[in-house]
């Protein structure tokens, strides 16, 4: 189950979409989020299903993997999809059990709702598949660069979050040993009460915590020796490369917008 | 050239001193050993170096001008450190952004710096894998990035701490290969700190550290001779040495030497 | 206690792209009382074949037995549970498993998880700190507060008193000082002899294994390639060479002396003793 989750993940190849500049990914993110909530009726419900098909096959991504990716989110999906069948009211009624009634316009709502949800999960899902972390932080950063003029420390709030990203693999790592360190130790996490649990984790929790700021310390030394003394005078390795493909896009987007907006009722 | 002039320092909750009085001199492009054991001061010492620490008396002299401590940039442009833990010093997402790491702080113009990056990579033999993320990394490998890492400044002194003590036998070839090399191809001065006295037969000159003092120095071959003080250290003696100081009157003697000898 | 593993292959995350087979149809038997040295490569499978022992990771095919007890693909945590009483396994740098607020709580810790009572337990965590040499000063002190050395003889105090009857070694003296490697090594040495213990050492330290070890097993990419017992193992060097192995020094020193002439009936198992043994020649 684990294993097939893409929920936040990377996955490197060489599509039109993984080249382009993550800033353009954002906005044209964040543009069709804001389309998607303009659809009304099965006609633009449907523009976008094509839509997100279409940015799917420039990803080179396979909407069967994605879907199989997704399975968490189908949970909220269903729970959604019944709040709307059981609670909206209009249209003929279909099912009449005395004590509840589904409606035809419970379905309908349902549906569109549903699938609204899908597509805001699966576009931004396209993006953090075809974006690595450390890019999106570098576009972060450089999109968040006018609010350093309120003093938001924009730089360090991306070098922390680039460190955490290069840290979690570490980490996960050094939980798994100590989980089985404990565990040979007759440590029972896995099983008993709640409350035993909750006890049983302290073992596992304390040493993650100890070497977490272990590593936490030798890292601001490494960082400090290498000349590390904040944003002020830093240059960057990693530059962003805005293309004609971007503008491009983004354009395309809006285009797609406008025409929604045409569509709807 | 960089001295270390009768640097002391205590620790506020200790009464022992730490370091006492303590004057190395690194001439360029010698590889300088300092040899102890846990709790010998090589630590402190190494914090002293990279301006992290204060002495408690004396003074880093560079070219005889003392170090203006004020300006921790100017010893940190002077000396790089590859420390013992390979995965708490990797800052970058990947290897090419961990090497350019030291450059970026340094307001490096970006040609320049991907050209160096590229340079030191290949250097230590790691430019293949410059797309690697560091948990996909050998600690061998790991540390031959930082290695790269520390050289990109063109540091005078590159300091290694402990280095290669995390790693496993081949990690450890690994790492003193690509050091021999870098020690005939460059002028830097090797600064490398052990405990164990296998790593140190290509070194220049060798100090021996117990509890903050400097208890025996000299070229490999004086220090190797000395194995009481070796001993009372708590270092491991080569078995070359254990049997030439029991079978063989007690003087040094390669490890073909003795063969021969017996 | 006997340890048998019977056609064992292990593959982490099957039928997925990333899928590894760590140990690919490993038979073979560990008996009571005697002392193992596991050497091969890093990523060898070493660490997979010991967790292995202790139901940490289960067979993808294959049984694990242990006396009558029996590991298999779907075994029940029960079992498993009660398989980690008799297999104790002292980890790489085991003083990162610290996490108690006191050394003796620490060292309680293992027993009373196996059911051991309070009184009992602390009983055991008194006399392993007392085996290992910790100060009885340091006993109601947090762990973390000690220095490197004595945290790792805590985290070792920690697993003796569970009283296994089979131990586990991965590196167990990495990062020591001599003295205290020798200290630790003979420790081992005597705990087998007193308590009958089967033990088993994964290490690259290949002087530790000839020392110590009545067999020996080497593993490479998820295979045990060789199997037998030590002084026939660590002698062949064209064996050794195979699987970039080093000899044992005391072997190297033994094998040019007798190139050179000399008779050497028996290697010596450590420098020391061939010191020793070189002396009465002379005399």
């Amino acid at each position: 189950m684990l294993s097939s989750m893409i929920l936040g993940r990377y996955i490197p190849g060489d599509s039109v979409i993984h080249k382009m500049d993550p800033r353009s990914k954002i906005i044209m993110t964040v543009l069709f989020m804001a389309i998607v909530f303009m659809a009304n009726n099965t006609l633009t419900y449907a523009a976008l299903i094509l839509f997100v098909l279409f940015v799917l096959a420039l990803a080179k991504l396979n909407p069967i993997f994605v879907i199989k990716g997704l399975k968490i989110v189908f949970v909220l999906l269903i729970f959604t999809f019944l709040m709307h069948l059981f609670l909206t009211k209009g249209g003929t009624v279909l099912i009449d059990a005395g004590w509840f009634t589904i409606e035809s316009e419970g379905i309908v709502r349902g549906v569109f709702i549903g699938t609204r949800l899908v597509m805001l999960v699966v576009i931004t899902t396209i993006m953090t598949l075809t974006t690595s972390p450390i890019s999106l932080t570098d576009a972060i950063e450089k999109m968040a660069h006018p609010l350093k003029k309120i003093k938001v420390p924009v730089h360090e709030i991306a070098m922390m979050m680039s460190i955490s990203l290069r840290f979690i693999p570490t980490l996960m790592d050094e939980t798994d040993k100590i989980i089985k360190a404990q565990s040979s130790r007759g440590s029972t996490f896995m099983t008993g009460k709640v409350k035993d649990r909750i006890k049983a984790l302290l073992p596992i929790i304390i040493p993650l915590f100890v070497s977490a700021f272990q590593r936490a310390e030798d890292m601001a030394i490494a960082m400090e020796v290498r000349g590390y003394t904040g944003g002020e005078g830093r240059t960057s390795f990693r530059v962003l490369k805005w293309t004609f493909k971007d503008t491009l896009g983004i354009i395309f987007v809006i285009l797609f917008g406008v025409l929604v907006w045409w569509l709807r009722t | 050239m960089i001295s270390l002039k009768d640097i002391t320092y205590k620790y506020h909750n200790d009464d022992a001193y730490a370091l006492n009085h303590i004057s190395i001199d690194f001439k360029r492009g010698s590889f300088v050993s300092i040899l102890g054991h846990n709790g010998s001061g090589k630590s402190t010492l190494v914090k002293i170096i990279m301006g992290i620490l204060l002495p408690t008396s004396g003074a880093i002299f560079i070219d005889g001008k003392p170090v203006d401590r004020d300006n921790p940039l100017e010893l940190q442009r002077r000396f790089s450190i590859v420390f013992q833990n390979p995965d708490n010093q990797f800052v970058g997402a990947t290897v090419l952004d961990d090497v350019a790491f030291g450059l970026e702080n340094l307001g490096v113009p970006h040609e320049t710096m991907v050209e160096k990056v590229e340079a030191a990579l290949k250097e230590v033999g790691m430019w293949e894998f410059r797309n690697h993320e560091p948990h996909r990394l050998s600690g061998g490998q790991k540390q031959r990035v930082a290695i790269a890492g520390a050289l990109v400044t063109n540091p005078e002194v590159l300091i290694m701490d402990e280095a290669t003590s995390m790693l496993d036998p081949d990690g450890r070839k690994e790492v003193l290969s690509i050091l021999k090399k870098i020690h005939a191809k460059r002028d830097t001065t090797i600064l490398y700190i052990t405990h164990d006295l296998r790593e140190i037969e290509d070194s220049d000159y060798v100090f021996i550290l117990r509890k903050g003092h400097v208890v025996n120095e000299g070229t490999v071959r004086d220090v190797y001779e000395d194995t009481e003080t070796l001993v009372s250290s708590n270092l491991e003696l080569p078995y070359n040495i254990k049997l030439s100081k029991a079978l063989c009157d007690g003087a040094y003697m390669s490890y073909e030497e003795v063969v021969e000898r017996l | 206690m006997n340890i048998l593993i019977d056609d064992v292959s292990v593959t982490y995350q099957p039928k997925t792209p990333f899928q590894y087979h760590a140990l690919k149809n490993i038979s073979t038997e560990f008996r009571t009382g005697k002392f193992y040295g596991i050497v091969g490569q890093t990523g060898s499978g070493k660490s997979t074949l010991v967790q292995l022992l202790n139901g940490l990771i289960l067979p993808t095919t294959g049984t694990v037995k242990i006396d009558d007890l029996e590991l298999k693909r779907r075994t029940k945590y029960k079992m498993i549970h009660e398989v980690r009483k008799y297999i104790g396994i002292v980890f790489q740098f085991p003083e990162h498993q610290l996490f108690e607020e006191t050394v003796l709580k620490d060292v309680m810790f293992g027993p009373m998880n196996m059911g051991v009572s309070e009184k009992d337990a602390q009983t055991r965590a008194l006399h392993y700190l007392n085996e290992l040499h910790v100060d009885p000063a340091l006993y109601e002190k947090s762990p973390f507060d000690l220095s490197g050395g004595q945290m790792r003889k805590v985290a070792l105090a920690g697993i003796l008193a569970m009283e296994p009857k089979v131990l586990i070694l991965d590196e167990p003296t990495a990062g020591l000082d001599p003295s205290s490697h020798k200290e630790t090594m003979e420790l081992f040495k005597r705990l087998r002899e007193e308590l009958k213990l089967t033990i088993i050492l994964v290490t690259h330290d290949m002087n530790d294994v000839f020392e110590y070890s009545d067999e020996v097993r080497i593993l490479e990419a998820g295979r045990i390639v060789e199997s037998g017992p030590t002084e026939d193992i660590l002698t062949d060097q064209k064996l050794l060479e195979r699987y970039s192995l080093n000899l044992p020094d005391v072997v190297r020193l033994s094998h040019d002396l007798i190139r050179k002439g000399h008779t050497i009936d028996k290697i010596p198992k450590s420098i020391d003793e061939f010191i020793v043994e070189w002396r009465l020649r002379d005399a």
